[in-house]
């Protein structure tokens, strides 16, 4: 008897399991209203224990893309105390947006992958304060790092080539603060800033 | 009267619990035992800026800023602990000790001990920087352990070569089902919530979505203007969604699953040589193999 409830106990735990899979990956583009919540929490007590039911991949805006986007360009800059710049990441200071590549470079994967996927504040600090004092950097003693983040596209209708300024801040070395952040900054205002052309 | 609840549970039991094969399991485990074993192998020149004190978010960090929340938004806090350890040396020995217990689970060496070893370890440092990696690292976590909870090193491991060698007899080829089925739903509970938020997605509907990815340097490997072969693309697009979206369906289906599955495969095979995400496809073929095989039922079937 004690066997078979512990069996059952056992089963029960499975189904259980089972369905909260289902609930939390069920996107909420074709997921019943009343199912939002239990949806969410399903997700929510997953994730804690760090189970991932699915993930969206590919997930592009409702609306059709017309802007084909080249790539996320990340700048990192450190700045010296008497406000000299020195380009710390991308290499070289090229954004790559055309050509062969069999794997990207890890760096470039995990300012890309902080930047968009992590969240403000946290990311900014993580990116700023690592430049800052990181062990490929401290010896360099930066006094401001910068990091600006812009999207180089071509129109798919037309051809027409551009960029579009996603987000440029300035973090502070000691004590560490971000000293200024403009999310979607026209050119206008890079010049103001003192942020400069990226290629 | 009440027939019908104890047979539905009868059923339930009897899919959940019923022994079966463990071959589509044991190529899993070779599958995620070899990637964590790349994949951390890969990343050992920048071990230190991702996952040390003096790296992205590490005990340096908080040290300087320490009301800054862990990097990883979703994980309890209690996992993120390697980012409290002030110690290059500590960081290092764990990390040697993940990229050997992920060789062994791949071979099949003290398996389930090398899988749990890598499993915890490999929850520890993405839940430290979940962003010294693609998704696939996250998705992983509990495919794995289902490879870690059955008996995998049954075949094609070390182990079973050591049994041999001592002269033991072979453990059956079955066991219970319960983790292969967490695979297969987990599986299925993967392209759902990759699919079918695309329906209502225009640039998927009208099959544009290939040349997007393949246009763009964060996912492509071959960054050109593909707008010539745009109709070829598009039959990729319209392709790739209806084979995602439908997986979850028809995986069940006896015998139209297990083409399906490997439809899914020639699909992730193809990603693989025209796109950049890391380790997904390998980590998708892997537990794909959940649905087809053995592919010869009949040799697998407990005497």
């Amino acid at each position: 008897m004690g066997d078979r409830r512990l069996r059952d106990a056992g089963l029960l735990a499975l189904v259980g399991y089972a369905a909260l899979l289902a609930l939390a990956a069920w996107p909420e583009e074709v997921r019943p209203g009343a199912l939002d919540l239990p949806s969410r929490l399903a997700n929510f007590a997953l994730r804690k224990v760090g189970i991932v039911a699915g993930v969206p991949v590919y997930e592009p805006p409702r609306q059709r893309i017309v802007r084909l986007e080249l790539n996320d360009c990340i700048r990192v800059r450190g700045f010296d105390r008497q406000g000299r710049a020195e380009v710390l990441a991308p290499p070289g200071g090229a954004c790559f947006t055309s050509g062969v590549r069999f794997t990207i470079p890890w760096p470039e994967l995990a300012l890309r992958s902080l930047l968009l996927r992590s969240t403000k504040p946290t990311n900014q600090a993580a990116i700023g304060d690592y430049f800052c004092h990181g062990r490929r950097f401290r010896e360099r003693r930066f006094a401001e790092i910068e990091v600006f983040w812009w999207v180089p596209w071509r129109d798919l209708r037309s051809g027409e080539t551009g960029r579009t300024p996603v987000f440029v801040y300035r973090w502070q070395c000691r004590p560490a603060h971000i000293l200024w952040e403009r999310t979607g900054p026209s050119e206008d205002e890079l010049r103001r800033l003192g942020v400069e052309p990226a290629g | 009267m009440l027939g019908a609840p104890v047979r539905a549970l009868a059923a339930v039991r009897r899919w959940f619990l019923a022994p079966q094969p463990l071959d589509g399991l044991v190529a899993a485990r070779i599958g995620f035992g070899a990637t964590l074993f790349a994949a951390y192998a890969l990343r050992l020149p920048y071990a230190q800026d991702f996952f040390g004190p003096g790296g992205f978010a590490g005990a340096g960090f908080y040290a300087r800023l320490p009301f800054a929340p862990p990097l990883h938004p979703h994980v309890t806090e209690t996992l993120t602990v390697l980012r409290l350890v002030d110690s290059a040396p500590v960081i290092l020995v764990l990390y040697g000790t993940l990229l050997v217990a992920a060789l062994a689970f791949a071979l099949g060496a003290f398996t389930r001990t090398s899988g749990s070893v890598a499993l915890v370890l490999h929850l520890l440092f993405w839940a430290r920087n979940p962003y010294a990696y693609w998704d696939w690292a996250g998705f992983v976590i509990a495919p794995l352990a289902y490879t870690v909870l059955a008996p995998t090193g049954r075949l094609a491991s070390l182990d079973a070569w050591r049994r041999r060698r001592r002269g033991e007899p072979s453990l059956p080829r079955t066991a219970t089902g319960w983790p292969l089925r967490l695979m297969q739903i987990h599986v299925c509970t993967m392209y759902a919530a990759a699919s079918w938020s695309r329906v209502d997605k225009q640039s998927w509907i009208l099959g544009e979505m290939v040349l997007v990815a393949l246009t763009n340097a964060t996912h492509s490997r071959f960054v050109f203007d593909w707008t010539a072969w745009q109709p070829l693309l598009r039959l990729g697009t319209w392709g790739a969604l209806g084979l995602e979206v439908l997986a979850p369906v028809l995986l069940w289906v006896p015998r139209l699953g297990r083409l399906w599955a490997l439809g899914l495969v020639a699909l992730h095979l193809g990603l693989e040589a025209v796109t950049n995400v890391g380790y997904w496809n390998v980590v998708m073929i892997s537990a794909l193999a959940s649905f087809w095989l053995p592919w010869r039922r009949e040799t697998a079937r407990p005497a």
